[in-house]
């Protein structure tokens, strides 16, 4: 008899509907992520000048240090230089660090920027009401601004490669993928770390320039990363972008790939991609459990 | 001096939207007429109401009036002053209020919203602080005066918004849709604040809600499509269309609204389904009459089933639909 | 209490004037802090901000000279403490910044948020909107002057010359007048161009490209080098640092003043027409409210 009211009860409670009777929660939703990408290349490509502009602006953010570098220490790269980093020409220095942090300064400032757009246009909590993981909804956005910044960062380097006439070894295409690719899956995590305190302090603006300046202080893009106290060397270290930094200039630059640095070098990558998912899917959770109970997400 | 405080003159606005491909190229030219040449007076002391459906062009005549949007041409004087010429002045004497939340700082108290607002106004500090408080006061926000704004609930919020617009204590007042989206409590509140302590004042006041004009307004334009189609007062307009009865029917099914508008003696017509029950409205000169016919019509055709029905006084609901073939819920 | 009521009307509008707008400009600015201060992160950023522009400069001019002297510098511009040339150089470069970006993202703030509207229905000017900004922007900038030059002076063995401050001090008024036509420029973009901010970022990172922050302008292409001219950045630069190293011995001191006080005439007429012509087009097309 009460198995039968309980039955009953069920019956009342749910409505059904083909979109419910075929629905199952899902761990990772692709299609939803691919959706969301999409949707986001296609506004990308509403502003097709955006693409060319982020191509360029980083030209006139490293500009000043190669103009820095002829006023302080003379048109030849300085043999002090040249000593703690072990290259000579500073520029061809300096070009293929900025090609790298690229992909960093775009998973900071894109998935940041996905939020702050998202928020401001009222889109955030509607999305976030969907039965989408929300995993997906930040895959999908990482995926866009991936493809962006891949284009934006070809631009840089051939543009400055021809403005300042330098050149990089062919031989390092392939290996400049592979170590590429698995720093960009360790970026994913990276950006989902971002995006969860985005959530929690509520102002992009200021947390993604904050933590992007601060990488850009450590990284190895304008010095070698022995400039660095050694402290700070360790914490560089952690930054996806630094082990791919070191290892695509040298590839790129001296032209000769040593299998044993290279394969110790992808295997460190791959560890810290392992690491800053665990990292970020845990902060993400947290944010959004966080954010939740305030009832936070709208306003910022 | 008129003894008008606010005079509106053949005021038009025409909003140009282009669309564009690829940022440059304009690929299609749209002209939207928010205002056709709308005059409007409105005499010290009095509440005129601006009644009609969502994008009917009430909010566009505040703004133009408000200084925000420049009409694209008539004249518009706020308490004497034009608001194109003398806008400076226009503005030093109006309090605008516009049912939206996000009009003040979220991340500031209530009471700094308002020490700051009133700076603007030219107040200094101190003053600033007591007219604050006075203002919270009387909106029943002192114990919530340090809070942010933030924190707040939707009604408290408006609240602030509201007494921002009296922070200089003007003598015109433009309340653009001030109760939109209120709980039924603050609603009333801030109703009987405008009836009981703000009768020296002017008031422009946009709504969407029949009843809130009826009770609050002197006069009521009825607005559709940026033109005034009607002007009296809430008892006027009604008397109108006095001779004619308002059929209200509850109908089980959806009858086919085009065909009743064609039956005879049927003046109007406007239906609402929801569920599978749809609401009709008729308006004709004798609702008895005309529920039989209605009642034949359904069963002849098994178009609907009739459920209850009521003949009513025309609202001013009916007055929009006689006029517009609108409602203004629509 | 109807009496009262009325003086309240009566008294704001006697208060007409150059008192009024300052006070307005004034809680503008307060409550900019305010906002500021309710974000915990804000509290931080103001305080690393100064830094983490002036330290990868310290550290890649490290990494080249590999010591505290510079003879290619010396050769420049005749001095070869490369340190204090950068650290001067930086510190008034971020104020700029703060003044060029942090105004337009304020007024781009108000637009988003829904309070522009509002604001523009007080009767203080246009233009004080514009003031009232930039006045937290030179105080919130100028604070960071002071914090970074304190910690290069501490850390860095930054030297200055004492006697220098005032009239730096000076550069720094005639830059802020200058800059105030860069200012409404850079509103106007704001306000009007859907994607206002790129272009505001492309703006600054160019005048900054060619203002002679961390070297002196005879490095910079030809080209660039007439484009520096015409900025008013690379005469407040060149001032304030010539007279805090070299004191009222500076001896571009005249060229500095000359070039600011024809480019302040210029800038502000360009400035002030554009932003006039802006905000008439703004609400012609009754836009304050869409982004």
């Amino acid at each position: 008899m009460t198995h039968q009211t309980q039955e009953d009860k069920d019956e009342v409670t749910h409505q059904s509907s083909d979109y419910l009777e075929t629905f199952k929660p899902r761990a990772m939703d692709w299609s939803a992520a691919r959706t969301f990408a999409m949707k986001n290349l296609r506004i990308a490509l509403r502003y097709p000048a955006n693409i060319m502009i982020w191509g360029f602006l980083p030209l006139l953010w490293f500009a000043p240090y190669i103009l820095m570098a002829t006023a302080v220490g003379g048109p030849e790269t300085t043999a002090h230089f040249t000593e703690i980093s072990g290259y000579d020409d500073f520029i061809q220095f300096v070009i293929i660090g900025w090609f790298v942090f690229l992909y960093l300064d775009n998973s900071i400032w894109g998935i940041g920027n996905n939020f702050r757009v998202e928020q401001f246009s009222g889109t955030l909590e509607p999305l976030f009401s969907t039965p989408v993981p929300r995993i997906s909804i930040l895959l999908g956005a990482a995926f866009s601004d991936s493809i962006q910044g891949t284009i934006q960062a070809m631009i840089l380097l051939l543009l400055s490669m021809s403005i300042f006439g330098v050149s990089y070894s062919l031989t390092a295409i392939a290996p400049t993928i592979i170590v590429l690719l698995i720093m960009v899956i360790g970026l994913y995590g990276f950006g989902f770390m971002v995006a969860g305190m985005i959530l929690v302090f509520k102002d992009p603006s200021v947390l993604t320039q904050l933590v992007s300046e601060t990488s850009y202080m450590i990284s190895p893009v304008n010095y070698p990363i022995n400039a660095l106290p050694k402290p700070v060397q360790f914490a560089a270290y952690l930054l996806p972008t630094t082990i791919g930094i070191i290892t695509i200039r040298e590839i790129a630059i001296t032209g000769a790939w040593n299998l044993l640095n290279f394969s110790q070098a992808v295997l460190a990558l791959g560890g810290l991609a392992i690491v800053f998912w665990l990292l970020g899917l845990a902060t993400f959770q947290f944010a959004e459990k966080w954010t939740k109970q305030r009832g936070h997400m709208g306003g910022f | 001096m008129t003894s008008n405080a606010v005079e509106i003159e053949n005021l038009s606005k025409t909003f140009i939207s282009v669309k564009r491909k690829a940022i440059i190229i304009p690929t299609e030219r749209k002209k939207v007429e928010a205002l056709k040449s709308v005059s409007l007076d409105i005499p010290k002391g009095q509440i005129y109401g601006l009644l009609g459906p969502n994008g009917a062009g009430k909010t566009t005549l505040i703004k133009c009036l408000a200084t925000l949007v420049l009409p694209t041409s008539g004249t518009a004087k706020v308490n004497g002053y034009d608001v194109l010429k003398e806008s400076t002045y226009a503005r030093a004497s109006m309090g605008v209020c516009q049912g939206n939340e996000r009009s003040i700082y979220w991340k500031l108290s209530a009471r700094e919203n308002l020490i700051f607002f009133a700076k603007l106004y030219r107040m200094p500090t101190s003053e600033a602080k007591e007219r604050a408080d006075e203002l919270l006061g009387r909106m029943d926000l002192l114990e919530k005066a340090d809070e942010k704004a933030e924190n707040l609930s939707h009604g408290m919020r408006i609240k602030i918004v509201f007494a921002r617009s009296l922070i200089h204590d003007p003598p015109v007042l433009l309340l653009d849709e001030p109760t939109q989206g209120l709980d039924p409590t603050f609603a009333t509140d801030l109703r009987s604040y405008i009836q009981e302590k703000l009768k020296d004042k002017t008031i422009l006041l946009t709504t969407h809600y029949m009843h809130e004009a009826d009770l609050l307004c002197d006069k009521i334009a009825l607005i559709n499509e940026g033109e005034i189609k009607s002007f009296g007062s809430p008892h006027e307009l009604k008397e109108a269309v006095r001779d004619y009865d308002s059929l209200h029917m509850k109908v089980v099914g959806t009858p086919d609204i085009e065909v009743i508008k064609k039956i005879e003696n049927v003046m109007s017509a406007s239906i609402d389904t929801k569920n599978g029950y749809s609401d009709l409205v008729v308006t004709a000169q004798n609702g008895y009459d005309m529920a039989h016919t209605l009642l034949d019509y359904m069963r002849d055709t098994g178009s609907g089933k009739v459920e209850h029905f009521e003949v009513k006084e025309p609202s001013l609901d009916d007055v929009f639909l006689q006029l517009t073939g609108r409602r203004i819920k629509d | 209490m109807e009496q009262e009521e009325k003086t309240i009307f009566q008294k704001m509008w006697n208060r007409e004037g150059a008192r009024a707008e300052l006070r307005a400009a004034n809680a503008l600015a307060l409550k900019q802090w305010q906002v500021e201060f309710s974000y915990p992160l804000s509290v931080l950023w103001f305080i690393v901000m100064p830094f983490l522009w002036f330290i990868p400069l310290i550290i890649a001019g490290m990494a080249i000279t590999g010591g505290a002297e510079s003879a290619a510098l010396e050769g420049l511009v005749g001095t070869s403490d490369w340190i204090t040339y950068i650290a001067l150089g930086s510190a008034y470069t971020g104020l700029a910044i703060s003044l060029m970006w942090g105004t337009g993202q304020a007024l781009r703030r108000e637009q988003n948020v829904g309070t522009l509207e509002t604001l523009m229905t007080t009767p203080m000017k246009k233009e004080t909107l514009v003031w009232g900004s930039m006045l937290h922007n030179l105080q919130h900038g100028g604070l960071g002057v002071i914090l970074q030059l304190t910690a290069s002076i501490l850390l860095f063995g930054v030297t200055l010359n004492w006697w220098g401050i005032i009239p730096a001090l000076m550069i720094v008024c005639l830059s802020v007048i200058g800059m105030q036509g860069l200012i409404f420029t850079v509103v106007c973009v704001v306000l009007v161009a859907k994607q206002g901010w790129m272009i505001v970022e492309f703006i600054s990172s160019t005048l900054l490209l060619i203002a002679p922050i961390s070297y002196p302008i005879a490095v910079l292409p030809t080209v660039l080098q007439y484009f520096s001219y015409a900025s008013p950045l690379t005469w407040s630069v060149e001032g304030f640092r010539g007279f805090l190293m070299d004191g009222i011995a500076y001896s571009g001191a005249f060229n500095a003043i000359v070039a600011l006080i024809i480019l302040d005439v210029i800038f502000v007429i360009v400035g002030g027409l554009l932003f006039k012509r802006t905000e008439r087009y703004v609400r012609m097309k009754g836009a304050l409210s869409q982004f």
